[in-house]
C-alpha cells in the first residue's frame, strides 16, 4: 500500500470511527423529550422553590454554626462542637424526645370480644404508607407502638408478625406516637387520611388523640454505617 | 494495513469521549450514511487488493456515497416512501459482495505463500 494510500484511509476510517461513535452515543442516549405540561411545571417549580427555602435554612443554620465556631475559643469550642453533636443525634433520632403531638390508636372496627384479636393485622405496606402519610401531614418524630422510627427503619412482615426497628410489633391494638408542630390540623388530616380508608378495608379504625405531651423514646439499635463514606471536600 | 485501523479507533475514541450526539430524528440518516461510508471504505480495500485502486475515485465516492445515501433517506421521509430501504438493499448487497471478493482474493494470496 503507498503511503499516500494510507494516508486517506486512514482519514476514512477516522471519519466513519467518529461516525460510529455519534451513531452509538445517538442511540444509547435518545435525548428525552419535556413532556411535562403547565401543571406539572408548577408543581415542579413549587418544588423547586420549596427545596430551595430548606436549603437557603439548612446554609442559615449551618452558617450560624460556623460563625460560632469562629468566635468561640478553646473550651467554648468544645461546647460548640458537643452542642452540635448533641443537636446532630437529635435529628439521627437516638434521644428520646417530648413535645406537643398526636397519639394514634388503631384498635378493631368491631367489638374483639366476639373475634379473635390475631385475626387482625397491619400489613408492612399499609404502615409504611401510613408512616409517609404522617410525614406528608407534618410528622417531625414518629414512635410505632414504643419503636422510634428513623431514616433507616426496617419495616417488615416475618412469619405473619409485624417487625419494626427488628422488634416485633404487639398485635393490634396499638398507638403510633408522633410529634407534630399543629397536632390540631394534623388530627384533622388523618381523620380524612387514604390509611384510614386502607386501614377500614382491613376492619381497623384509626382515631386521632390531640395531646400536650407526646414523649417518644430513642432509637436504641446501632445504626448501620456500612455504606456510608466520607466525601471529598472539592467533590 | 495497521494505520487505517488505528484511524477507526481514533475515530471511535473522539467520538465516544465528546458524548457528541445528534437529534433522533436524523439517526436514520447517519445510519444510512454510515452504511454507504462502510461500502466504499470496503470497495477500496477491494480495489486495493485487486490492484485497481485510485486515490481519486476512493475519496470521491466516498463523500458522494455518503451525500447521495442520505439524500435518499431525506427524499423518502418527504415522499412518504421508504426510499432508504433502497439505499440499505444496495448498499447491504454491494457490501457482502465486496467481503466476498476480499475473502477469495485473500484466500488466493494465503494459498500462494502456502
Amino acid at each position: 500500500m503507498k503511503k499516500r494510500h494510507a494516508l486517506t484511509m486512514t482519514l476514512v476510517t477516522l471519519i466513519i470511527g467518529f461516525m460510529l461513535a455519534i451513531q452509538f452515543e445517538t442511540t444509547r442516549n435518545p435525548q428525552k423529550r419535556d413532556t411535562r405540561d403547565i401543571w406539572q411545571l408548577q408543581e415542579d417549580l413549587a418544588k423547586e422553590e420549596k427545596r430551595h427555602i430548606e436549603l437557603n435554612n439548612e446554609f442559615k443554620e449551618t452558617s450560624q454554626l460556623l460563625q460560632k465556631y469562629k468566635t468561640e475559643q478553646g473550651n467554648q469550642k468544645i461546647m460548640a462542637m458537643k452542642e452540635a453533636l448533641k443537636e446532630l443525634k437529635e435529628k439521627a433520632g437516638v434521644t428520646e424526645k417530648t413535645g406537643q403531638g398526636v397519639i394514634l390508636h388503631i384498635r378493631p372496627m368491631v367489638d374483639t370480644s366476639l373475634i379473635e384479636e390475631s385475626y387482625y393485622s397491619v400489613s408492612a405496606i399499609l404502615l409504611r404508607r401510613l408512616i409517609n402519610e404522617l410525614n406528608q401531614y407534618g410528622a417531625s418524630e414518629i414512635a410505632v407502638s414504643g419503636e422510634r422510627i428513623i431514616n433507616t427503619t426496617p419495616i417488615r412482615v416475618v412469619q405473619k408478625k409485624l417487625f419494626v426497628n427488628d422488634h416485633m410489633i404487639s398485635d393490634v391494638p396499638f398507638n403510633i406516637h408522633v410529634l407534630t408542630p399543629r397536632p390540631k390540623d394534623f388530627a384533622k388530616r388523618v381523620d380524612v387520611s387514604q390509611s384510614g380508608e386502607d386501614l377500614a378495608r382491613e376492619g381497623l379504625v384509626i382515631t386521632a388523640e390531640v395531646k400536650k405531651l407526646v414523649k417518644l423514646p430513642a432509637y436504641t439499635p446501632n445504626i448501620g454505617l456500612n455504606y456510608l463514606h466520607t466525601v471529598k471536600e472539592d467533590s | 494495513m495497521w494505520l487505517p485501523i488505528l484511524g477507526l479507533i481514533i475515530g471511535l475514541f473522539i467520538g465516544l469521549f465528546t458524548h457528541y450526539s445528534i437529534p433522533e430524528v436524523y439517526a436514520n440518516y447517519l445510519s444510512i450514511a454510515l452504511l454507504a461510508a462502510f461500502d466504499t471504505l470496503l470497495g477500496g480495500v477491494r480495489a486495493q487488493l485487486q490492484d485497481t485502486y485510485d486515490n481519486f475515485v476512493f475519496v470521491t465516492g466516498f463523500f458522494f456515497n455518503i451525500a447521495l445515501a442520505a439524500v435518499l433517506a431525506f427524499l423518502g421521509v418527504h415522499l412518504g416512501v421508504d426510499l432508504y430501504l433502497a439505499a440499505v438493499f444496495a448498499f447491504g448487497v454491494r457490501l457482502f459482495n465486496n467481503i466476498a471478493i476480499i475473502r477469495r482474493v485473500m484466500l488466493a494470496k494465503w494459498k500462494k505463500k502456502a
